[in-house]
């Protein structure tokens, strides 16, 4: 289901006054968890219930393995705890593995080793929607738990036995299927969410930043990234005569999709987080931020900072920190850098092409760390504009071209996209250019935004007013209403 | 919070004030939107509250004719950008678009109808959202902030006079000839034979048209505009016969300039005022 459908809606319009039902003590917190997993399994089984089998199946193995964590770090037991920690992270891997990647390792294979109708099999299998942010939530929960990360509550709370494995089980899968973040994230780490489960009332919802959230989330989505969308999916198609027409394209056109491209998946993804985070509120939620002006950064190193923030600090805190982060010298430094952006890129689909787009940003890292490292500086801060100017455009266009690898089909698109940049025709494109400069707009006003935020907090306040605001609002949702693009899936839905 | 809503609600009235009055000073809608499938959106909701005397079907070769061919009361212009004719055939079949006493519908692309192309287009007619657009024009494909920028835009590129095609040919009518069909397109044949002639039944004149595409003339045309004006027994009129070297021009090498755009439109207009 998505946010932006009619059916969401009913969804959304039947469960909240459910959700808020004045029920007293506990017997509120049981019902409330209750008609969130309800609301979170229409959610997610809208379009294909024979998935909610396989969420069920995640969820179960996850309950068991924390319970059994828990059971043997009550009875002072590291090495069975550790033991079960390991047995429920490489099933929740292998879980992912045969689900998403199972096509990819065949390709490790020399051809004629395996037969062609076992290949035709595996590509066969559906990726199950969402299945690489609820294997993260799983594994966050796993490890969380071990590292005692979750309040003595929450411990006691998970790790019940009899009768109370139903509550446990039931906050636990609250934490992993809860609608807003379940498709698409944000990545919620599992003690930033699993505390937070108590009885929740309806006076306690932050309206003013609800709204704020949903309008902007919405407008990302349904104003900028939609109607980007159809200029765009020159460059996402897949078909010889796309390459045809890639190569005979002229040089501005391309370079407007291709900045059209990536002001529109900002805006569709921040667009969902945004919108997710506003519905997380509503029901007493509060999920991480997962975008800060990325288009601010003057480094790749700031990028990431600023990017996909949910994806970075799991990355950090699971991965990159348990590898040994920066603690083991330089060169093992460089390696988990490495290792953490080809895996990061891995994450997003099961083709090369995002490996290799994660391993070019890790590189760009790299030598970004060199050099800063040779200059001393941690994270250095130019103050000349110029140099400013340079260092934004200089990661702007890192970002903007790294895209292809992301979006394009194939290395044959890509070949034919840098063809037709080449070819040096002039000619303007009516249509890409106008919507690159009606929509795209939107997405630098929102980082001018941004950088008031950061640079001048007086005007920005002063502007923060509530005429502003209204005016504003009244008209983003004029454009919602009268300039929406052709409806189509969330970026992100596809990983 | 007071505050806050008087701001929404005093904002909100003028964006739609400002919003109606453009919409009226245009005229009822604009010429295009950025977007094809808008544009192609957009023609078939004003088509449907129209009552004009000629209503042109077709692909964006046809479009062409209604952003770039002037303004003509008198003709309501249903040119499905990246799709064909059969978008508006099945509409008009259904009864979601009324039809018109003449109807010129442009075969050039009919073909690509086997290709499912314009499936969105087709898919959106069944909406809620499309019927609400029909009923509130504020809320219409035509009146998309984005259209108005854009028509302004192209105002400039709008062709004018009152030239006709230098033509010698007239429509005529083709008798079967043998010509080899695949299964699809005799399908495609078969459907679009029935559909029109339940539109004759229900009193509407057709003249089928192959329009002037440069480059896409003869690719996507396949046998199908033939084939079925010899099933059909309808006039049939080729604008390329005949027609000078040079007589048309094109902005992209399939679509009519300007100039070119109002030469075709005033050749239909004086075809449809003495037949």
């Amino acid at each position: 289901m998505l946010f932006n459908s009619l059916e969401f809606l009913v969804l959304l319009a039947i469960t909240l006054p459910l959700y808020y039902l004045p029920f007293s003590g506990n017997r509120g917190r049981v019902w409330q968890v209750a008609v969130l997993l309800a609301a979170s399994s229409i959610f997610y089984a809208w379009e294909n219930p024979r998935l909610l089998l396989l969420l069920g199946f995640s969820c179960a193995f996850n309950a068991i393995a924390v319970e059994r964590i828990l059971f043997w770090k009550r009875t002072d037991s590291p090495t069975q705890e550790k033991r079960w920690l390991v047995t429920g992270v490489t099933l929740n891997l292998a879980f992912l593995a045969f689900f998403k990647y199972a096509a990819i390792f065949l390709t490790f294979f020399p051809t004629g080793w395996i037969s062609p109708a076992v290949i035709q099999g595996v590509k066969a299998i559906p990726l199950p929607i969402g299945i690489s942010f609820y294997t993260f939530h799983a594994i966050s929960l796993l490890v969380d738990v071990h590292r005692k990360k979750v309040s003595e509550e929450t411990q006691r709370r998970l790790g019940r036995r009899g009768r109370g494995r139903v509550s446990s089980f039931s906050d636990l899968t609250l934490y992993i299927i809860f609608f807003p973040q379940l498709v698409a994230g944000p990545i919620v780490k599992a003690h930033q969410f699993i505390d937070q489960i108590r009885t929740k009332l309806w006076n306690e919802i932050p309206w003013v930043a609800v709204r704020r959230y949903l309008i902007t989330g919405y407008f990302l989505k349904i104003f900028v990234a939609d109607n980007l969308s159809e200029q765009t999916v020159m460059l996402t198609s897949k078909g010889a005569n796309f390459t045809d027409i890639l190569a005979a394209s002229g040089s501005i056109n391309l370079m407007a999709l291709l900045y059209a491209y990536s002001l529109q998946i900002f805006a569709d993804f921040a667009g969902y987080s945004l919108i997710a985070i506003g519905f997380g509120l509503m029901f007493g939620y509060r999920l991480p931020e997962n975008f800060r002006f990325p288009y601010l950064s003057l480094s790749i190193t700031g990028f990431w900072r600023r990017w996909h923030l949910s994806l970075s600090s799991w990355l950090r805190d699971y991965l990159y920190i348990p590898l040994g982060g920066n603690r083991k010298g330089p060169g093992r430094t460089y390696i988990n850098l490495f290792l953490v952006m080809f895996l990061g890129g891995l994450w997003h689909g099961a083709e090369w092409k995002f490996a290799l787009w994660g391993t070019s940003h890790g590189v760009l890292l790299a030598i970004e760390r060199f050099i800063n490292q040779r200059r001393g500086e941690e994270t250095p801060a130019p103050k000349s504009p110029l140099l400013k100017g340079i260092l934004w455009l200089y990661t702007f266009h890192a970002v903007t071209f790294l895209w292809l690898t992301f979006m394009m089909p194939d290395m044959a698109h890509i070949a034919a996209f840098f063809k037709g940049l080449a070819s040096g025709r002039m000619n303007l494109p009516g249509q890409p250019l106008f919507a690159l400069a009606f929509y795209g707009s939107v997405v630098v006003l929102y980082h001018a935004w941004g950088w008031l935020l950061e640079n001048k907090q007086n005007l920005a306040n002063r502007l923060a007013n509530p005429w502003c605001e209204g005016a504003l609002h009244a008209l983003m949702l004029f454009l919602i209403a009268t300039n929406y693009g052709a409806p189509r899936g969330f970026i992100y839905f596809q990983f | 919070m007071i505050r806050y809503l008087l701001a929404l609600i005093v904002t909100l009235a003028a964006c739609f004030g400002l919003q109606t009055l453009a919409l009226h000073l245009c005229g009822g809608s604009t010429l295009k939107s950025e977007s094809n499938y808008f544009s192609s959106i957009a023609r078939i909701q004003s088509a449907s509250g129209k009552n004009a005397p000629i209503m042109l079907i077709g692909s964006s070769l046809t479009g062409r004719l209604a952003d770039r061919g002037g303004h003509h009361p008198e003709v309501v212009n249903i040119g499905c950008d990246g799709s064909s004719a059969m978008i508006a055939l099945r509409a008009l079949d259904r009864g979601q678009i009324k039809p018109s006493p003449l109807i010129i519908i442009e075969t050039n692309t009919l073909g690509y109808a086997m290709e499912g192309r314009g499936r969105e287009i087709a898919q959106a007619i069944d909406t809620p959202g499309f019927r609400i657009g029909q009923d509130i024009p504020n809320l219409g494909a035509t009146a998309r902030p984005a259209a108005f920028a854009y028509s302004l835009l192209m105002a400039r590129s709008v062709g004018r006079g009152g030239d006709t095609l230098a033509l010698t040919t007239q429509p005529v009518q083709l008798v079967a000839s043998p010509q080899i069909l695949s299964t699809p397109e005799r399908q495609l044949v078969e459907e679009l034979t029935a559909i029109l002639s339940r539109l004759r039944e229900k009193g509407s004149r057709i003249l089928l048209i192959k329009l002037p595409a440069g480059k896409l003339t003869d690719d996507v045309l396949k046998n199908i505009p033939t084939a079925l004006a010899a099933r059909t027994g309808l006039p049939y009129w080729d604008l390329n016969l005949d027609l000078p070297e040079g007589a048309v021009g094109y902005t992209d090498g399939a679509h009519l300039d300007g100039q070119s755009a109002v030469k075709v439109m005033n050749t239909l207009l004086q075809y449809a005022a003495t037949h």
